[in-house]
């Protein structure tokens, strides 16, 4: 399935879908491909809701959005006593849960089972904090806490007092501010005075000057230390609160559960609709049944998007292939790859459960879609062009009996064209006879034999009228300079991507024509035009 | 002028000459300083704030949190601390000293603060505590770290150097390379420069060709030159550094260096010597 991603360069529309949620975003990592027509089915009716609710206005399309970004992560298997942190996000997942689940209309609320069930819990965690997204283990929650936290404010306020007071009389009587510092350095001389005056602590900082930190006296230490103490009494305050707040949190834990499911639901699904809606994608139809693959209008977005970027036309791809093998033949740049990437791109897309680039597409479900060529690969060890085809299929072979989707773009170019006329007569003979899987040839070679079964189809090419009155009358000056980009552009107007049932034409690939609009020299052209015309 | 008030309402790294130049105590004395009507946040790149140093084990100032102030840290070293705290978020990432968060004092305390290791990280954090009001916003840094953390937005930095007897011309000519990169402008992506990978040394420099428009070097910190090579190969080429921040000031800590022999530098308005040296008593 990999090659086939990489093939039709799927990851163009998998990384614009973008789930806001960690357990939306968990749920992208498993690109999860659909093989049963009734939970593809469910799927594409849930994001086509989905895309009708987020065109229906955008003010609860951005809260919905601005929500599920504020979704934590949570852990659900909790330990015995959460810490504050931990409990802080299980109050903003809820507060953010609640808001997202008040957002949906009654349909899609139920339709992705979000009930919200938590409000005991939520009314516990917010006991505490100033808003709704913070935590504070609150004195609201314990009357040991209150009692320690009391004291430990008298401590502070008694704290602050005498360092203030330690302070101002620095001040006063040394001209020593230490409102902002702990410390002061002074010139060692200067400082002597302060040597055995009981109000400073005195330690060397170079060989000239000193650090010099106020003393607080007994009664600061004394305070300290009891407020040391009566943070441990603190904490074991918190610990209690913490374990009873875990407690209820353990409690409230298969609603909670049912809270994350359909909010991972409500993210995958918005997150799908978003980009139905940003690419015009359209519900496919899919079926069990083997039924011919039909396109109208299939687009294969990461090419059309490059050519737009060129200025360039895109030509969306028109087919219906009912046969269980079907060979596309046709000029050289006349879109026999883009044919089947676009095939592929669609089928994949279906599968993940995501509209498609299409006015319409019918297709049956496979189990596994299998490209085979040479697109995207690394080399492997001893391995040629056409070892590594070999390979690939060998792979794929074992699935020839399941509904699978097998695709070959220009199989075994790199060998001799008798041999591999023969070895594509043979695998399509396979698949041609097979009742589950399907195969898709893009091939050059015009040897492929005919067998019962086999769809045989060719790209249109070149427009020939559209290009003798370019390259005949009007043939002026300038011509034959143009930059490798020109020269695409005129392939791009000239060349006509169509599927055609192939009636048994004998095939022409405009191989020199393509060769003259890339700028091949004229003589040498003409010289091969004659040559083709003696055989 | 009051060198700290440059400091309010912004993002900037504190960042140090060596191990302990002295890094966390100017980030007390800064907070002391920068306090008001809005909260200040502080955070760290790695760890920070404990009690001894991880590197060489010497005693480590502590940071002090007052009520209000925003801090960036882990929940382990949050659960540590004599504070109270408000937790205002917490993230997907980790530390090895746990989750980082973001939180609120609501008590004098002391806290120990550790920090993301990426700059998109960072960013969060930084981003997390101004959208709970925080406008000026103190981050411990290493100086390696800094120039890209700090190439965002409106970003700056202190540099907290040593100056010693010992090493007096070394640590003033540290200082004044400091003060000579913050007039380096900007690689503006004009084609005709050379790109130094990695460090400026001297063979390096040596070998760049002679018709280079100009010399383009990551960061400051790329520069391993001496501040004489430095100023006589500026005087050659003209360079240009991918990231560039801005110098807030220099904060100069003396060791049997008095003020008056740095004074030179004192008079550009760049550098504030000693922030704890006292007047006479």
């Amino acid at each position: 399935m990999n090659a086939a991603r990489v093939f039709c360069d799927f990851e163009f529309l998998w990384e614009r879908y973008k789930p806001l949620t960690p357990y939306g975003r968990a749920d992208k990592e498993t690109a999860r491909f659909f093989t049963e027509a009734e939970e593809l089915d469910e799927e594409l009716d849930a994001v086509e809701r989905f895309a009708k609710f987020l065109s229906g206005g955008k003010v609860g399309a951005a809260k919905l959005a601005y929500h599920l970004g504020r979704i934590p992560y949570i852990e659900t298997a909790s330990p015995a006593r959460m810490d504050s942190a931990s409990v802080f996000a299980v109050k903003k997942f809820l507060a953010n849960a609640k808001a997202v689940f008040s957002l949906l209309p009654p349909g899609l609320a139920s339709l992705c089972g979000s009930r919200w069930r938590s409000g005991s819990l939520f009314a516990l965690l917010r006991k505490s904090g100033s808003d709704d997204e913070t935590f504070h283990l609150s004195e609201a929650y314990s009357p040991a806490l209150k009692e320690a936290r009391g004291k430990i404010r008298v401590a502070d306020a008694e704290i602050a007092s005498i360092r203030e007071a330690a302070h101002r009389r620095a001040l006063a009587d040394f001209g020593l501010d230490f409102r902002f510092r702990d410390f002061i350095v002074l010139d060692e001389a200067s400082a002597r005075k302060l040597f055995s005056s009981p109000l400073f602590f005195v330690e060397q900082h170079d060989s000239s000057r000193v650090l010099v930190r106020p003393v607080y006296g007994e009664r600061y230490l004394e305070v300290c230390a009891a407020r040391e103490k009566l943070v441990l009494a603190e904490k074991a305050a918190e610990d209690d609160v913490l374990a009873s707040i875990t407690a209820s949190i353990r409690a409230d834990r298969v609603a909670i559960e049912a809270c994350r499911d359909a909010i991972r639901r409500i993210d995958v699904l918005r997150a799908k609709a978003e980009l139905s809606l940003e690419f015009g994608l359209k519900r496919p139809r899919l079926s069990r049944a083997a039924g011919a693959i039909k396109i109208k209008n299939g687009r294969l977005l990461p090419l059309e998007t490059r050519l737009s970027a060129e200025g360039l036309k895109y030509t969306p791809f028109n087919c219906e292939l009912p046969e269980h093998a079907c060979v596309i033949t046709g000029s050289n740049m006349g879109g026999k790859t883009v044919a089947l990437q676009t095939v592929v791109f669609l089928q994949l897309a279906a599968q993940r459960g995501l509209p498609v680039p299409a006015d319409s597409f019918e297709t049956p479900i496979f189990d596994a879609i299998h490209y085979i060529g040479d697109a995207g690969r690394g080399a492997e060890a001893g391995l040629s062009g056409f070892g590594l085809e070999c390979k690939s299929l060998m792979d794929a072979l074992p699935d020839a009996g399941r509904r699978a989707l097998f695709v070959f773009d220009e199989f075994a170019k790199t060998t001799n064209s008798d041999e591999a006329g023969a070895l594509l007569s043979a695998l399509a003979e396979k698949f041609a006879a097979g009742k589950k899987a399907r195969a898709l040839f893009s091939t050059h070679f015009s040897g492929v034999e005919s067998v019962r079964g086999l769809g045989r189809y060719r790209m249109r090419g070149l427009d020939a009228a559209a290009f003798s009155a370019y390259f005949g009358a009007e043939a002026g000056a300038g011509r034959g300079k143009e930059t490798l980009p020109a020269r695409l552009r005129m392939i791009n107007r000239f060349m006509r991507y169509e599927l055609l049932c192939d009636e048994g034409s004998k095939g022409t690939y405009d191989a020199l024509k393509v060769a003259r609009l890339l700028g091949v020299d004229n003589a040498l052209l003409a010289r091969a035009g004659r040559l083709l015309e003696d055989e | 002028m009051d060198m700290m008030s440059v400091l309010r309402g912004k993002v900037t790294f504190i960042t140090g000459s060596e191990k302990n130049a002295g890094k966390t105590t100017f980030l007390n004395y800064a907070l002391a300083r920068l306090r008001g009507a809005r909260p200040v946040a502080y955070m760290t790149i790695g760890v920070d704030g404990e009690e001894t140093d991880l590197v060489f084990g010497n005693p480590k100032p502590r940071i002090t949190a007052v009520p209000g102030d925003i801090i960036a840290s882990t929940d382990r070293l949050f659960s540590r601390s004599d504070g109270e705290f408000e937790y205002l978020d917490v993230f997907p990432f980790s530390t090895p000293l746990g989750r980082m968060c973001l939180a609120r004092a609501m008590r004098p305390c002391h806290v120990e603060i550790a920090g993301p290791d990426t700059n998109d990280q960072l960013s969060v954090l930084i981003a997390a505590a101004e959208s709970r009001g925080a406008r000026t916003c103190l981050v411990d840094g290493a100086v390696n770290r800094v120039t890209q953390a700090a190439s965002r937005g409106d970003a700056g930095f202190v540099f907290v150097a040593s100056v010693r007897r010992q090493s007096f011309n070394s640590d003033m000519d540290a200082i004044r390379l400091m003060l000579d990169y913050d007039y380096v402008p900007r690689y503006d992506g004009k084609t005709g420069a050379f790109r130094v990978q990695g460090a400026l040394t001297e063979a390096r420099a040596a070998a760049i060709p002679k018709d280079a428009e100009a010399v383009v070097l990551e960061d400051f910190t790329k520069n391993f030159l001496s501040l004489q090579a430095w100023t006589r190969f500026r005087r050659q080429r003209r360079v240009e550094f991918e990231h560039v921040v801005p110098l807030r000031f220099v904060h100069a800590v003396l060791y049997d260096v008095s003020a008056e022999e740095i004074a030179p530098l004192v008079s550009s308005g760049r550098v504030l010597p000693n922030i704890y040296e006292g007047a006479s008593v």
